[in-house]
Protein backbone atom coordinates (compact mmCIF):
# COMPACT_ATOMS: atom_id res chain seq x y z
CA UNK A 1 0.00 0.00 0.00
CA UNK A 2 1.52 3.70 -0.48
CA UNK A 3 2.48 5.55 2.71
CA UNK A 4 0.97 8.47 0.70
CA UNK A 5 -1.76 9.64 -1.98
CA UNK A 6 -3.76 11.93 -3.53
CA UNK A 7 -7.06 11.71 -5.44
CA UNK A 8 -7.96 14.39 -7.77
CA UNK A 9 -6.47 17.25 -5.63
CA UNK A 10 -6.68 20.77 -7.11
CA UNK A 11 -6.10 24.10 -5.17
CA UNK A 12 -7.27 27.34 -6.65
CA UNK A 13 -5.83 30.82 -5.70
CA UNK A 14 -7.84 33.68 -5.47
CA UNK A 15 -10.83 31.80 -5.73
CA UNK A 16 -13.94 33.36 -6.44
CA UNK A 17 -12.09 36.43 -8.00
CA UNK A 18 -11.24 37.24 -11.62
CA UNK A 19 -7.85 36.04 -10.84
CA UNK A 20 -8.37 32.89 -10.10
CA UNK A 21 -5.52 30.30 -11.14
CA UNK A 22 -5.24 26.49 -10.40
CA UNK A 23 -1.78 26.04 -8.38
CA UNK A 24 -2.32 22.66 -8.83
CA UNK A 25 -4.97 20.62 -10.57
CA UNK A 26 -6.60 17.04 -10.38
CA UNK A 27 -3.24 15.29 -8.80
CA UNK A 28 -3.34 12.06 -8.67
CA UNK A 29 0.18 10.74 -7.13
CA UNK A 30 1.00 7.21 -5.22
CA UNK A 31 4.18 7.30 -3.12
CA UNK A 32 4.90 3.42 -2.02
CA UNK A 33 6.93 3.57 1.33
CA UNK A 34 10.93 3.76 1.27
CA UNK A 35 11.05 5.42 -1.78
CA UNK A 36 13.48 8.83 -2.40
CA UNK A 37 10.90 11.09 -4.96
CA UNK A 38 12.86 13.88 -6.82
CA UNK A 39 10.29 16.92 -7.53
CA UNK A 40 11.10 18.59 -10.25
CA UNK A 41 9.28 21.64 -12.13
CA UNK A 42 9.67 25.43 -12.23
CA UNK A 43 8.69 28.04 -10.13
CA UNK A 44 5.36 28.22 -10.02
CA UNK A 45 4.41 24.87 -11.05
CA UNK A 46 2.69 23.89 -8.11
CA UNK A 47 5.55 22.11 -6.22
CA UNK A 48 5.30 23.68 -3.19
CA UNK A 49 1.49 23.96 -3.28
CA UNK A 50 1.61 19.99 -3.89
CA UNK A 51 3.73 19.34 -0.75
CA UNK A 52 1.87 22.24 1.48
CA UNK A 53 -0.94 19.52 1.11
CA UNK A 54 0.67 16.47 1.52
CA UNK A 55 1.07 17.30 5.58
CA UNK A 56 -1.77 19.59 5.66
CA UNK A 57 -0.74 22.94 5.49
CA UNK A 58 -3.34 23.95 3.05
CA UNK A 59 -6.74 22.02 3.04
CA UNK A 60 -7.52 20.85 -0.39
CA UNK A 61 -10.37 22.59 -1.82
CA UNK A 62 -11.12 19.36 -4.25
CA UNK A 63 -9.99 16.03 -3.51
CA UNK A 64 -8.43 14.31 -0.70
CA UNK A 65 -4.70 13.09 0.43
CA UNK A 66 -4.16 9.47 1.56
CA UNK A 67 -2.00 8.96 4.15
CA UNK A 68 -1.63 5.20 4.66
CA UNK A 69 -4.93 4.84 2.80
CA UNK A 70 -6.68 7.30 5.20
CA UNK A 71 -7.93 10.25 4.54
CA UNK A 72 -5.49 12.92 6.74
CA UNK A 73 -8.98 15.28 6.95
CA UNK A 74 -11.33 12.88 8.41
CA UNK A 75 -11.13 14.02 11.89
CA UNK A 76 -9.49 17.01 14.01
CA UNK A 77 -7.05 13.87 15.96
CA UNK A 78 -6.12 12.17 11.83
CA UNK A 79 -4.63 15.83 11.04
CA UNK A 80 -3.44 16.38 13.92
CA UNK A 81 -1.48 13.04 13.70
CA UNK A 82 -1.13 13.97 9.88
CA UNK A 83 1.62 16.51 10.73
CA UNK A 84 3.69 14.98 13.10
CA UNK A 85 3.98 11.66 10.36
CA UNK A 86 4.53 13.88 7.37
CA UNK A 87 7.59 16.45 8.52
CA UNK A 88 7.87 19.45 5.91
CA UNK A 89 11.30 21.06 6.01
CA UNK A 90 10.72 24.49 4.08
CA UNK A 91 13.24 26.57 1.81
CA UNK A 92 15.86 28.15 3.66
CA UNK A 93 15.16 26.73 6.96
CA UNK A 94 17.50 28.21 9.11
CA UNK A 95 15.23 31.75 8.95
CA UNK A 96 12.68 30.09 11.16
CA UNK A 97 15.30 28.87 13.76
CA UNK A 98 14.01 31.16 17.06
CA UNK A 99 15.05 29.37 20.08
CA UNK A 100 17.98 30.11 22.30
CA UNK A 101 19.66 26.85 21.97
CA UNK A 102 20.07 24.58 19.10
CA UNK A 103 19.19 22.40 21.67
CA UNK A 104 15.86 23.81 22.05
CA UNK A 105 15.18 24.28 18.51
CA UNK A 106 15.30 20.89 17.24
CA UNK A 107 13.27 19.76 20.40
CA UNK A 108 10.53 21.92 19.11
CA UNK A 109 8.82 19.35 17.17
CA UNK A 110 9.62 16.61 19.72
CA UNK A 111 7.74 18.93 22.37
CA UNK A 112 4.63 19.35 20.33
CA UNK A 113 4.10 16.02 20.34
CA UNK A 114 3.72 15.65 23.84
CA UNK A 115 6.88 13.01 23.91
CA UNK A 116 8.17 12.60 27.75
CA UNK A 117 12.08 14.52 28.52
CA UNK A 118 13.98 11.62 27.83
CA UNK A 119 12.78 10.78 24.68
CA UNK A 120 12.84 14.39 23.29
CA UNK A 121 16.44 14.49 24.52
CA UNK A 122 17.66 10.99 22.96
CA UNK A 123 15.97 12.32 19.51
CA UNK A 124 17.61 15.86 19.74
CA UNK A 125 21.11 13.96 20.70
CA UNK A 126 20.04 11.50 17.96
CA UNK A 127 19.18 13.73 15.05
CA UNK A 128 22.14 16.45 15.94
CA UNK A 129 24.63 13.78 15.68
CA UNK A 130 23.21 12.22 11.86
CA UNK A 131 23.51 15.78 10.59
CA UNK A 132 27.00 15.77 11.93
CA UNK A 133 26.62 18.50 14.93
CA UNK A 134 28.53 18.33 17.35
CA UNK A 135 27.72 18.41 21.07
CA UNK A 136 29.07 21.53 22.00
CA UNK A 137 27.16 23.63 19.29
CA UNK A 138 23.69 22.13 20.92
CA UNK A 139 24.10 24.70 23.65
CA UNK A 140 24.55 27.69 21.53
CA UNK A 141 22.60 30.39 20.29
CA UNK A 142 21.55 29.01 16.57
CA UNK A 143 22.59 32.57 15.32
CA UNK A 144 25.93 31.59 15.97
CA UNK A 145 26.20 28.81 13.57
CA UNK A 146 27.57 29.17 10.25
CA UNK A 147 25.14 28.82 7.52
CA UNK A 148 25.64 25.33 6.32
CA UNK A 149 25.25 24.57 10.41
CA UNK A 150 21.92 26.22 10.81
CA UNK A 151 20.58 24.48 8.04
CA UNK A 152 21.21 21.10 9.25
CA UNK A 153 20.22 22.06 12.72
CA UNK A 154 17.29 23.12 11.00
CA UNK A 155 16.85 19.76 8.82
CA UNK A 156 17.52 17.99 12.49
CA UNK A 157 14.57 20.09 13.86
CA UNK A 158 12.44 17.79 11.37
CA UNK A 159 14.21 14.69 11.38
CA UNK A 160 14.08 14.84 15.37
CA UNK A 161 9.83 14.38 14.92
CA UNK A 162 10.76 11.18 12.84
CA UNK A 163 8.38 11.45 10.48
CA UNK A 164 7.07 8.12 8.36
CA UNK A 165 7.58 10.54 5.07
CA UNK A 166 10.27 13.19 5.25
CA UNK A 167 9.41 16.62 2.47
CA UNK A 168 12.17 18.76 2.00
CA UNK A 169 11.71 21.86 -0.06
CA UNK A 170 15.60 22.71 -2.08
CA UNK A 171 17.48 21.96 0.50
CA UNK A 172 20.53 22.95 -0.82
CA UNK A 173 19.45 25.88 -2.37
CA UNK A 174 22.09 28.93 -1.84
CA UNK A 175 24.43 26.14 -0.44
CA UNK A 176 28.40 25.64 -2.07
CA UNK A 177 28.26 22.59 -3.53
CA UNK A 178 30.39 21.36 -0.44
CA UNK A 179 27.42 21.92 1.39
CA UNK A 180 25.24 20.85 -1.07
CA UNK A 181 26.71 17.79 -1.32
CA UNK A 182 26.62 16.80 2.32
CA UNK A 183 23.00 17.55 2.81
CA UNK A 184 22.39 15.18 -0.46
CA UNK A 185 24.67 12.53 1.48
CA UNK A 186 22.86 12.93 4.52
CA UNK A 187 19.18 12.75 2.72
CA UNK A 188 20.07 9.30 1.39
CA UNK A 189 21.32 7.76 4.49
CA UNK A 190 18.54 9.35 6.43
CA UNK A 191 16.48 7.42 4.05
CA UNK A 192 18.83 4.26 4.21
CA UNK A 193 18.90 3.92 7.78
CA UNK A 194 15.29 4.66 8.82
CA UNK A 195 13.76 3.29 5.66
CA UNK A 196 11.13 6.23 5.59
CA UNK A 197 10.08 7.67 2.68
CA UNK A 198 11.55 11.09 1.62
CA UNK A 199 10.46 13.91 -1.16
CA UNK A 200 13.06 16.16 -2.34
CA UNK A 201 12.17 19.51 -4.36
CA UNK A 202 14.90 20.22 -6.57
CA UNK A 203 15.93 22.69 -9.19
CA UNK A 204 18.49 20.17 -10.24
CA UNK A 205 18.10 17.38 -12.61
CA UNK A 206 22.53 16.65 -11.88
CA UNK A 207 21.79 16.64 -8.40
CA UNK A 208 19.09 14.35 -8.18
CA UNK A 209 20.37 12.11 -10.44
CA UNK A 210 22.68 9.55 -8.89
CA UNK A 211 20.19 9.89 -5.89
CA UNK A 212 16.60 9.13 -5.98
CA UNK A 213 14.57 6.12 -7.11
CA UNK A 214 11.90 8.01 -8.88
CA UNK A 215 11.26 11.50 -10.56
CA UNK A 216 8.25 13.88 -10.54
CA UNK A 217 8.27 16.31 -13.22
CA UNK A 218 5.51 19.07 -12.28
CA UNK A 219 4.69 20.96 -15.08
CA UNK A 220 1.63 23.94 -15.20
CA UNK A 221 -0.46 22.67 -12.49
CA UNK A 222 -0.23 18.71 -13.21
CA UNK A 223 2.32 16.13 -12.78
CA UNK A 224 3.42 15.51 -16.12
CA UNK A 225 5.59 12.60 -15.21
CA UNK A 226 6.60 9.86 -12.51
CA UNK A 227 8.87 7.39 -13.13
CA UNK A 228 12.16 5.92 -12.45
CA UNK A 229 15.25 8.36 -12.97
CA UNK A 230 15.90 6.34 -16.38
CA UNK A 231 12.24 6.37 -17.63
CA UNK A 232 12.00 10.37 -16.74
CA UNK A 233 15.35 11.38 -18.27
CA UNK A 234 14.86 9.39 -21.69
CA UNK A 235 12.12 12.12 -22.67
CA UNK A 236 14.38 14.65 -23.21
CA UNK A 237 12.59 16.24 -25.92
CA UNK A 238 9.45 16.66 -23.44
CA UNK A 239 11.47 17.73 -20.78
CA UNK A 240 13.38 20.06 -23.05
CA UNK A 241 10.22 21.50 -24.04
CA UNK A 242 9.00 22.49 -20.05
CA UNK A 243 12.62 24.43 -19.93
CA UNK A 244 14.26 21.37 -18.13
CA UNK A 245 17.40 19.66 -19.29
CA UNK A 246 19.11 16.54 -18.99
CA UNK A 247 22.54 16.34 -17.30
CA UNK A 248 25.21 16.96 -19.30
CA UNK A 249 26.65 13.77 -19.43
CA UNK A 250 23.61 12.86 -20.64
CA UNK A 251 23.70 14.95 -23.50
CA UNK A 252 27.05 13.97 -24.31
CA UNK A 253 26.15 10.07 -24.54
CA UNK A 254 23.24 10.78 -26.56
CA UNK A 255 25.73 12.65 -28.68
CA UNK A 256 27.87 9.41 -29.16
CA UNK A 257 24.72 7.65 -30.29
CA UNK A 258 23.86 10.02 -32.65
CA UNK A 259 27.19 9.93 -34.42
CA UNK A 260 26.73 5.97 -34.82
CA UNK A 261 28.65 4.96 -31.06
CA UNK A 262 27.03 1.64 -30.09
CA UNK A 263 27.06 2.88 -26.70
CA UNK A 264 23.86 3.25 -24.22
CA UNK A 265 22.22 6.07 -24.21
CA UNK A 266 21.24 5.54 -20.47
CA UNK A 267 23.69 7.76 -18.70
CA UNK A 268 22.94 10.04 -16.09
CA UNK A 269 25.61 10.12 -13.77
CA UNK A 270 29.35 11.01 -14.56
CA UNK A 271 30.37 7.77 -12.86
CA UNK A 272 27.55 6.02 -15.48
CA UNK A 273 29.54 7.33 -18.52
CA UNK A 274 32.55 6.55 -17.47
CA UNK A 275 31.69 3.15 -16.62
CA UNK A 276 30.10 2.85 -20.10
CA UNK A 277 32.56 4.19 -22.02
CA UNK A 278 35.14 1.55 -20.33
CA UNK A 279 32.63 -1.42 -21.02
CA UNK A 280 32.63 -0.33 -24.70
CA UNK A 281 36.42 -0.28 -25.10
CA UNK A 282 36.46 -3.81 -22.89
CA UNK A 283 38.08 -1.97 -19.92
CA UNK A 284 35.32 -2.29 -17.22
CA UNK A 285 36.13 0.20 -14.58
CA UNK A 286 38.20 -0.98 -11.88
CA UNK B 1 57.30 42.82 -12.81
CA UNK B 2 54.23 44.71 -13.44
CA UNK B 3 54.02 45.04 -17.22
CA UNK B 4 49.78 46.18 -17.71
CA UNK B 5 49.69 49.39 -18.32
CA UNK B 6 47.51 51.01 -15.31
CA UNK B 7 45.38 52.88 -17.50
CA UNK B 8 44.12 49.69 -18.46
CA UNK B 9 43.50 48.44 -15.17
CA UNK B 10 40.26 49.29 -13.99
CA UNK B 11 40.53 47.43 -10.45
CA UNK B 12 44.12 46.78 -8.69
CA UNK B 13 44.63 44.87 -5.77
CA UNK B 14 48.32 45.39 -4.86
CA UNK B 15 49.29 42.91 -1.87
CA UNK B 16 45.77 43.36 -0.02
CA UNK B 17 45.33 42.04 3.19
CA UNK B 18 41.31 41.98 5.34
CA UNK B 19 41.05 40.50 8.86
CA UNK B 20 37.59 40.11 10.45
CA UNK B 21 37.39 40.21 14.27
CA UNK B 22 34.86 38.17 15.81
CA UNK B 23 32.76 39.32 19.40
CA UNK B 24 35.34 36.65 20.84
CA UNK B 25 38.07 39.03 19.14
CA UNK B 26 39.29 35.99 17.40
CA UNK B 27 40.96 37.67 14.05
CA UNK B 28 39.71 35.62 10.93
CA UNK B 29 41.68 36.47 8.12
CA UNK B 30 39.58 36.64 4.85
CA UNK B 31 41.74 37.89 2.31
CA UNK B 32 45.61 37.41 2.69
CA UNK B 33 48.07 39.01 0.67
CA UNK B 34 45.97 39.17 -2.80
CA UNK B 35 47.05 41.02 -5.94
CA UNK B 36 45.02 40.94 -9.03
CA UNK B 37 44.29 43.42 -11.91
CA UNK B 38 41.52 43.90 -13.62
CA UNK B 39 40.94 45.60 -17.01
CA UNK B 40 38.57 47.52 -19.01
CA UNK B 41 35.69 45.55 -20.22
CA UNK B 42 36.89 42.15 -18.68
CA UNK B 43 34.04 39.47 -17.73
CA UNK B 44 35.76 38.03 -14.07
CA UNK B 45 34.62 35.34 -12.25
CA UNK B 46 35.33 34.85 -9.06
CA UNK B 47 34.63 30.91 -7.51
CA UNK B 48 35.16 29.69 -4.24
CA UNK B 49 33.52 27.88 -1.65
CA UNK B 50 31.57 29.88 1.56
CA UNK B 51 34.40 31.49 3.41
CA UNK B 52 36.74 31.13 0.86
CA UNK B 53 37.12 35.05 1.14
CA UNK B 54 35.24 35.74 -2.35
CA UNK B 55 32.71 38.00 -1.20
CA UNK B 56 35.02 39.78 1.39
CA UNK B 57 36.91 40.54 -2.13
CA UNK B 58 33.94 41.98 -3.62
CA UNK B 59 33.23 44.39 -0.70
CA UNK B 60 36.75 45.16 -0.97
CA UNK B 61 36.47 46.41 -4.50
CA UNK B 62 33.54 49.30 -3.93
CA UNK B 63 35.07 50.39 -0.59
CA UNK B 64 32.32 48.79 1.99
CA UNK B 65 35.37 47.57 3.43
CA UNK B 66 38.90 49.20 3.11
CA UNK B 67 41.95 46.58 3.59
CA UNK B 68 44.16 46.44 6.91
CA UNK B 69 47.46 46.32 4.34
CA UNK B 70 47.80 47.01 0.92
CA UNK B 71 45.69 49.09 -1.75
CA UNK B 72 43.18 49.08 -4.03
CA UNK B 73 42.14 51.16 -7.12
CA UNK B 74 39.08 51.52 -9.09
CA UNK B 75 39.99 53.58 -12.01
CA UNK B 76 43.23 54.68 -10.06
CA UNK B 77 41.07 56.21 -6.98
CA UNK B 78 42.40 55.00 -3.89
CA UNK B 79 39.33 52.96 -2.07
CA UNK B 80 41.16 53.90 1.48
CA UNK B 81 40.74 57.82 0.59
CA UNK B 82 37.17 58.90 1.94
CA UNK B 83 36.65 61.81 -0.18
CA UNK B 84 36.72 59.31 -3.28
CA UNK B 85 33.54 56.81 -1.54
CA UNK B 86 30.83 58.61 -4.11
CA UNK B 87 33.80 58.55 -6.93
CA UNK B 88 34.33 55.10 -6.68
CA UNK B 89 31.05 53.59 -6.26
CA UNK B 90 29.48 55.57 -8.78
CA UNK B 91 32.33 53.73 -10.77
CA UNK B 92 32.03 50.35 -9.66
CA UNK B 93 28.52 49.38 -8.36
CA UNK B 94 27.52 46.44 -6.44
CA UNK B 95 24.56 43.98 -6.92
CA UNK B 96 24.18 41.73 -3.64
CA UNK B 97 22.57 38.14 -3.04
CA UNK B 98 19.31 38.46 -1.84
CA UNK B 99 17.42 40.40 -4.39
CA UNK B 100 14.78 41.23 -1.62
CA UNK B 101 17.20 42.92 0.63
CA UNK B 102 18.00 45.80 -2.07
CA UNK B 103 14.88 47.08 -3.31
CA UNK B 104 14.08 50.59 -1.87
CA UNK B 105 11.26 51.61 -3.20
CA UNK B 106 7.66 51.06 -4.06
CA UNK B 107 7.42 50.89 -7.87
CA UNK B 108 10.34 49.75 -10.36
CA UNK B 109 11.06 53.16 -11.70
CA UNK B 110 11.35 54.61 -8.61
CA UNK B 111 13.57 52.20 -7.31
CA UNK B 112 16.14 52.51 -10.04
CA UNK B 113 15.87 56.09 -9.99
CA UNK B 114 17.41 55.88 -6.50
CA UNK B 115 21.44 56.00 -7.29
CA UNK B 116 20.92 58.81 -9.62
CA UNK B 117 18.74 60.51 -7.31
CA UNK B 118 21.54 60.51 -4.52
CA UNK B 119 24.10 61.77 -6.88
CA UNK B 120 21.89 64.98 -7.62
CA UNK B 121 21.24 64.02 -10.98
CA UNK B 122 18.73 66.74 -12.77
CA UNK B 123 15.17 65.28 -12.98
CA UNK B 124 15.28 65.36 -16.71
CA UNK B 125 18.50 63.63 -16.88
CA UNK B 126 17.17 60.81 -14.49
CA UNK B 127 14.03 60.24 -16.40
CA UNK B 128 16.44 59.46 -19.36
CA UNK B 129 18.69 57.58 -17.09
CA UNK B 130 16.13 55.04 -16.17
CA UNK B 131 13.99 54.40 -19.16
CA UNK B 132 17.77 53.41 -20.93
CA UNK B 133 18.86 51.71 -17.78
CA UNK B 134 15.55 49.60 -17.58
CA UNK B 135 16.06 48.95 -21.34
CA UNK B 136 18.81 47.75 -21.36
CA UNK B 137 17.91 44.83 -18.68
CA UNK B 138 14.77 44.42 -20.48
CA UNK B 139 12.45 45.67 -17.68
CA UNK B 140 11.07 48.74 -19.11
CA UNK B 141 7.83 47.20 -19.40
CA UNK B 142 7.88 46.49 -15.47
CA UNK B 143 8.69 49.90 -15.01
CA UNK B 144 5.35 50.86 -12.91
CA UNK B 145 5.37 47.41 -11.37
CA UNK B 146 5.92 46.70 -7.64
CA UNK B 147 9.12 44.98 -7.36
CA UNK B 148 8.02 42.73 -4.33
CA UNK B 149 5.39 41.36 -7.10
CA UNK B 150 8.18 40.60 -9.16
CA UNK B 151 10.23 37.09 -9.50
CA UNK B 152 13.51 36.27 -8.35
CA UNK B 153 15.27 37.20 -11.70
CA UNK B 154 13.55 40.14 -12.63
CA UNK B 155 14.11 41.76 -9.35
CA UNK B 156 17.69 40.91 -9.29
CA UNK B 157 17.87 42.71 -12.93
CA UNK B 158 15.78 45.41 -11.55
CA UNK B 159 18.82 45.84 -9.24
CA UNK B 160 21.10 45.61 -11.91
CA UNK B 161 19.08 48.95 -13.65
CA UNK B 162 19.73 50.23 -10.67
CA UNK B 163 23.67 50.46 -11.03
CA UNK B 164 23.15 50.89 -14.59
CA UNK B 165 21.56 54.16 -14.17
CA UNK B 166 24.08 55.77 -12.70
CA UNK B 167 26.29 55.27 -15.14
CA UNK B 168 28.76 52.89 -13.73
CA UNK B 169 31.57 51.31 -15.93
CA UNK B 170 32.17 48.15 -13.67
CA UNK B 171 29.22 46.13 -12.01
CA UNK B 172 30.43 43.70 -8.63
CA UNK B 173 28.48 40.83 -8.49
CA UNK B 174 27.95 38.92 -5.22
CA UNK B 175 26.53 36.09 -5.56
CA UNK B 176 22.99 36.98 -7.55
CA UNK B 177 21.85 33.86 -8.44
CA UNK B 178 22.34 31.98 -5.29
CA UNK B 179 19.08 32.18 -4.35
CA UNK B 180 17.46 31.43 -7.98
CA UNK B 181 15.49 29.54 -9.87
CA UNK B 182 17.17 28.05 -13.20
CA UNK B 183 15.30 30.62 -15.03
CA UNK B 184 16.06 32.92 -12.87
CA UNK B 185 19.56 32.50 -12.92
CA UNK B 186 19.47 32.28 -16.56
CA UNK B 187 17.70 35.70 -16.72
CA UNK B 188 20.66 37.79 -14.82
CA UNK B 189 23.20 35.35 -16.79
CA UNK B 190 22.17 36.85 -20.02
CA UNK B 191 21.63 40.45 -18.55
CA UNK B 192 25.26 40.47 -17.41
CA UNK B 193 26.73 39.01 -20.55
CA UNK B 194 25.06 41.38 -23.42
CA UNK B 195 26.07 44.30 -21.02
CA UNK B 196 29.68 43.22 -20.99
CA UNK B 197 29.72 42.20 -24.60
CA UNK B 198 27.85 45.30 -26.15
CA UNK B 199 28.29 47.68 -23.82
CA UNK B 200 32.00 46.98 -22.62
CA UNK B 201 31.43 47.21 -18.54
CA UNK B 202 33.81 45.18 -16.83
CA UNK B 203 31.95 42.58 -14.80
CA UNK B 204 33.44 40.72 -11.30
CA UNK B 205 31.25 37.93 -10.72
CA UNK B 206 30.92 36.14 -7.48
CA UNK B 207 29.87 32.99 -7.38
CA UNK B 208 29.77 29.23 -6.96
CA UNK B 209 27.97 27.98 -9.91
CA UNK B 210 30.64 26.39 -12.09
CA UNK B 211 28.04 26.62 -15.44
CA UNK B 212 28.24 30.89 -14.72
CA UNK B 213 32.20 30.94 -14.45
CA UNK B 214 32.42 28.72 -17.40
CA UNK B 215 30.67 31.62 -19.79
CA UNK B 216 33.12 34.23 -18.64
CA UNK B 217 36.69 34.87 -19.95
CA UNK B 218 38.86 34.55 -17.25
CA UNK B 219 38.17 32.70 -13.79
CA UNK B 220 39.59 33.40 -10.57
CA UNK B 221 39.34 30.38 -8.03
CA UNK B 222 39.70 31.36 -3.92
CA UNK B 223 40.26 29.27 -0.99
CA UNK B 224 41.02 30.47 2.42
CA UNK B 225 41.32 33.74 1.20
CA UNK B 226 43.99 33.16 -1.37
CA UNK B 227 43.70 32.87 -5.36
CA UNK B 228 44.88 29.45 -5.62
CA UNK B 229 44.26 29.55 -10.04
CA UNK B 230 43.37 32.50 -12.59
CA UNK B 231 42.98 32.06 -16.40
CA UNK B 232 40.32 31.58 -18.97
CA UNK B 233 37.67 28.78 -18.01
CA UNK B 234 39.77 26.57 -20.06
CA UNK B 235 42.80 26.84 -18.06
CA UNK B 236 40.98 27.16 -14.82
CA UNK B 237 38.52 24.07 -15.56
CA UNK B 238 41.38 21.32 -16.60
CA UNK B 239 43.23 21.90 -13.14
CA UNK B 240 39.92 18.93 -11.85
CA UNK B 241 41.77 17.53 -9.12
CA UNK B 242 42.89 21.11 -7.17
CA UNK B 243 39.27 22.39 -8.51
CA UNK B 244 37.67 19.56 -6.55
CA UNK B 245 40.13 19.32 -3.48
CA UNK B 246 38.67 22.88 -2.79
CA UNK B 247 34.75 21.73 -2.78
CA UNK B 248 33.59 23.16 -6.31
CA UNK B 249 32.51 21.50 -9.07
CA UNK B 250 34.03 21.49 -12.66
CA UNK B 251 31.74 20.27 -15.43
CA UNK B 252 30.58 17.13 -15.83
CA UNK B 253 32.02 16.93 -19.84
CA UNK B 254 35.56 17.90 -17.61
CA UNK B 255 35.10 15.41 -15.25
CA UNK B 256 34.09 12.38 -17.46
CA UNK B 257 37.65 13.35 -19.06
CA UNK B 258 39.36 13.56 -16.38
CA UNK B 259 38.18 10.39 -14.86
CA UNK B 260 38.74 8.58 -18.19
CA UNK B 261 42.31 9.62 -18.38
CA UNK B 262 42.79 8.17 -15.12
CA UNK B 263 41.82 5.04 -17.26
CA UNK B 264 43.71 5.04 -19.45
CA UNK B 265 41.78 6.23 -22.16
CA UNK B 266 43.55 8.70 -24.40
CA UNK B 267 42.00 11.75 -23.64
CA UNK B 268 42.79 16.08 -23.84
CA UNK B 269 42.92 17.69 -20.48
CA UNK B 270 41.30 21.42 -21.68
CA UNK B 271 37.56 20.08 -22.59
CA UNK B 272 35.02 22.41 -21.60
CA UNK B 273 31.77 21.51 -22.85
CA UNK B 274 29.66 18.86 -24.49
CA UNK B 275 30.50 18.88 -28.16
CA UNK B 276 34.25 18.96 -27.64
CA UNK B 277 33.64 15.94 -25.12
CA UNK B 278 32.26 14.46 -27.77
CA UNK B 279 34.80 15.21 -30.61
CA UNK B 280 37.56 14.10 -28.24
CA UNK B 281 35.62 10.51 -27.05
CA UNK B 282 35.01 9.73 -30.86
CA UNK B 283 38.81 10.75 -31.66
CA UNK B 284 40.05 8.38 -28.90
CA UNK B 285 37.75 5.49 -29.35
CA UNK B 286 38.37 5.38 -33.30
CA UNK B 287 41.86 6.21 -33.18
Amino acid sequence: MPVISTRGLTHLYSKGTPFEVAAIKDINIDIETGELVGIIGHTGSGKSTLIQHLNGILKPEQGTVLLEGKDIWESKDSIKAARFKVGLCFQYPEYQLFEETVYKDIAFGPKNMKLDEDEIDRRVHKAADFVGLKEELLQKSPFDLSGGEKRRAAIAGVMAMEPKVLILDEPTAGLDPHGRDRILRLIREYRDNTGSTVLLVSHSMEDIAGLVTKVMVLEKSRVAMYGTVQEVYSRRRELLSMGLDVPQVTRIFAGLRERGLNISGDVFTVEQGRRELLRYLGKGAE
Amino acid sequence: METVDMDENIISFNHVSFTYESEEKVRVPAVKDVSLNIRKGEFVAVLGHNGSGKSTLAKLTNAILIPDSGTVLVNGMDTSDEDLIYDIRRTAGMVFQNPDNQIVATIVEEDVAFGPENLGVAPAEIRRKVDTALQEVGMYEYRLREPHKLSGGQKQRVAIAGILAMETSCIILDEPTAMLDPRGREEVMKTILRLNKQMGITVLYITHFMDEAVQADRVIVMDYGSIILDGSPREVFSQVERIKSVGLDVPQASELCFLLRGDGVDLPEDVLNAEECISAILTAVKG
